[in-house]
């Protein structure tokens, strides 16, 4: 798409915010997701929501300086994306345009993990990403593991969220292994810092950091599971979540208080003493 | 368990290639399923004084 092009679809859009109509004014063209991804050059202004700046620096590539506000937190995200040939012919909607902000994820990673967050949680990215350094040196001590992938930590901003991507409420870990080689590592997990319940551990300091070396440990215990040429691959669920909880350092109050009832009961087995 | 068997003992059970989980206590551990349900059982009952 051609500057002049550009520019005029920008004013048109501006002019179209500019003069209030409602979101359902906008004729639609494609999803917002190509709009951004596709169209390169281009100033979006709307209302006092989000602003966007972006210019082409090179050819067939960009760089995208976005400013965007949500009060009270300003952050600034530099991404690079991926070339411009596309026809715009029509306009995406403000909803659409608002929803590419608040579902895209951003990343920020370093030599053993990828954190995934949303725009505006920059700084539980961060923490996040910290929790996890610690989480890997705490891990190792107690259980020395190589992974040849990086681990992926996608951060959902609340419960509702992590329920519809995840199907759990708080957090989960994935482990892909072909062939006997680790393909995929990722943990969901709730934000550092949503301040709801952490399945328990809430009563305790650092619930993020405990839940997220419970799941971080649960990945080298399966790698190593699956990744055997012969051998059993289903443990009883207290050896692997125990072995995750003794690891990560968590003792719940009320875990001692169910394993005496079960002892006082007599109703614990080898097999399965948490069933 | 872990404290009582160490890291390495608890590693080699994950990666053991016995084929059920209480196979792999007897070969990993040394130990019967029974002598170690007996020995979780007595270090409970130490634990809670039943």
């Amino acid at each position: 798409m051609n500057s002049k092009v550009i520019i005029a679809v920008t004013a048109i859009i501006s002019l179209l915010i500019g003069m209030g109509l409602g979101i359902g004014a906008f004729p639609r063209i494609e999803t917002v997701t190509s709009f951004i991804t596709k169209s390169l050059t281009q100033s979006i202004t709307l209302t006092s929501m989000i602003t966007s700046s972006v210019k082409v620096v090179e050819f067939q590539r960009m760089t995208a300086t976005r400013t965007v506000t949500k009060i009270p937190e300003t952050v600034t995200i530099t991404k690079t994306l991926q070339p411009l040939t596309v026809t715009v012919t029509s306009f995406v909607t403000l909803k659409e345009i608002t929803e590419i902000y608040t579902t895209s994820w951003l990343t920020i990673e370093n030599e053993y993990f990828v954190v995934y967050y949303h725009p505006g949680y920059e700084a539980d990215a961060e923490k996040a990403l910290e929790c996890a350094m610690w989480v890997r040196n705490n891990t190792m001590n107690k259980y020395p593991h190589t992974l040849n992938v990086k681990v992926e930590i996608y951060l959902y901003s609340n419960r509702e969220e992590i329920m519809e991507k995840e199907g759990c409420p708080t957090a989960i870990s994935h482990v892909g292994v072909s062939g006997g080689v680790l393909t995929t590592a990722k943990i969901g997990i709730l934000r550092p810092s949503w301040e709801g319940h952490w399945g328990g551990y809430e009563q305790l300091d650092h619930p993020f950091r405990r839940v997220l070396n419970h799941e971080y440990a649960h990945i080298p215990f399966y790698y190593h599971l699956y990744s055997k040429k012969k051998g059993y691959t289903d443990p009883p669920s207290w050896f692997s979540e125990g072995l995750a909880e003794y690891i990560s350092g968590n003792y719940l109050p009320s875990y001692e208080e169910r394993v005496r009832e079960a002892v006082l009961r007599g109703s614990y087995t080898i097999d399965e003493p948490y069933s | 368990m872990y404290k009582e068997y160490g890291k390495e003992k608890i590693i080699s059970l994950i990666k053991s290639d016995a084929p059920t989980f209480l196979d792999a206590i007897r070969k990993e551990l040394g130990i019967s399923p029974a002598e170690f349900e007996q020995g979780w059982k007595t270090y409970l009952a130490n634990k809670f004084g039943s």
